[in-house]
């Protein structure tokens, strides 16, 4: 914010008075304020100043000076009060038009921020949501493990197995070094 | 919780802004359209000026830093040197005389001594020029004026002694025109 160092109240020593009269001006008003009780004073004096000859040097020349002074003074063109009544009107209304301007931009600019916040946060969850599931994965939890199902069709009736041995390991001893014994006839 | 205490400075800082505008054109525009129209000579031309220089106020009022009247004064002597500019690059200049044989021999005089100090007023230097605007067009006692500008009271007395000779040397005749001059009178 700019910080405003010209104090109105002691610079504003002799302001012009508000036209009263003339092109809507006198009811011009700026958001609440009514400007006109503020600044009714007398406007400045077009008479020479009464300073003016101070710390001036010696000089034979100072009293054509100080006439010629009061001629600058007295030959000064003056803007017509109606010239400066419709300045006045357009400068409020350009003050007016700088506040609705200023309005939209901060609305405008806090338009961007939310969109940006929103967008950042949306990001942000986005990006939270993706690193977990990543580090739940890499750290081989209860992930669901695959499964693989095969169906498996069988016959109704399957052979029995026989109940005597293949092989009779008795009848062959002879082959690992016990006693032989003839191979009974069946 | 919100801090709406932003939202109430920022109406009341737009307010004040508002309120040193306002305080600002009741001040120096009085001034500064004469000075405009002094130097331009032209009442349309000053208005159109002089507007020019109040909606540049409204619109750069945050630069504003300090005493007024000099940061006015740099707008109204830029504003002036871009119409001077503009004139010289497009526009003719009116060199249309009125009749002066319809007009009282004071209206002359002071058409004369107009026109003499106008071109007086654009031959000064730019701290002259300043000192003149302050001190003859806003009325500006040498106390405001050494209080606007850094100087000290005495130097701005030496400043517009020195100024007003200067003027004196432009304004009064030189010696080929006097014979034209009562010429005009007889």
């Amino acid at each position: 914010m700019h910080e405003m160092a010209f104090n109105i109240a002691s610079a504003d020593p002799h302001p012009r008075p508000l036209p009263s009269t003339g092109e809507g001006v006198s009811g011009c008003t700026l958001g609440n304020t009514q400007h006109s009780a503020l600044f009714r004073m007398p406007p400045r004096s077009t008479q020479l100043p009464a300073d003016l000859t101070d710390h001036w040097p010696d000089d034979p020349a100072n009293e054509d000076l100080a006439r010629l002074a009061g001629d600058l003074v007295s030959t000064r063109r003056e803007l017509p009060t109606i010239s400066l009544d419709r300045i006045q009107l357009r400068m409020r209304q350009e003050v007016i038009r700088t506040g609705r301007r200023r309005r939209w931009r901060t609305i405008a600019a806090l338009f961007v921020l939310v969109i940006a916040g929103y967008m950042g946060v949306r990001a942000f969850l986005t990006a939270r949501t993706s690193s977990n599931t990543t580090t739940h994965a890499s750290r081989g939890g209860d992930s669901t493990p695959v499964q693989d199902r095969f169906q498996v069709t069988l016959p109704a009736a399957t052979p029995k197995a026989p109940n005597r041995p293949l092989i009779d390991l008795s009848r062959h001893s002879a082959l690992f070094g016990g006693p032989t014994s003839q191979p009974s006839k069946p | 919780m919100y801090d709406l205490r932003i939202f109430t400075d920022r109406a009341r800082l737009n307010s004040d802004r508002r309120d040193i505008i306002e305080s600002l054109f009741n001040t120096y525009a009085r001034g500064v359209g004469s000075y405009v129209y002094t130097r331009v000579h032209d009442a349309e031309l000053a208005e159109a000026i002089t507007s020019r220089v109040f909606l540049i106020v409204v619109r750069n009022i945050g630069q504003l830093r300090g005493a007024p009247a000099p940061w006015l004064w740099s707008i109204v002597r830029s504003e002036l040197s871009r119409h001077f500019r503009d004139r010289k690059q497009h526009a003719e200049i009116d060199e249309s005389v009125p009749d002066q044989a319809a007009e009282p021999i004071e209206q002359v005089i002071h058409r004369e001594m107009q026109s003499r100090v106008q071109s007086a007023l654009g031959r000064l230097s730019d701290d002259q020029q300043q000192i003149v605007f302050m001190k003859f067009y806003q009325g500006m006692q040498n106390k405001e004026i050494a209080q606007a500008t850094g100087l000290s009271a005495s130097n701005v007395g030496v400043m517009i002694h020195r100024a007003l000779k200067q003027i004196k040397v432009y304004v009064e005749p030189s010696e080929p025109d006097l014979p034209a001059a009562a010429q005009r009178r007889e």
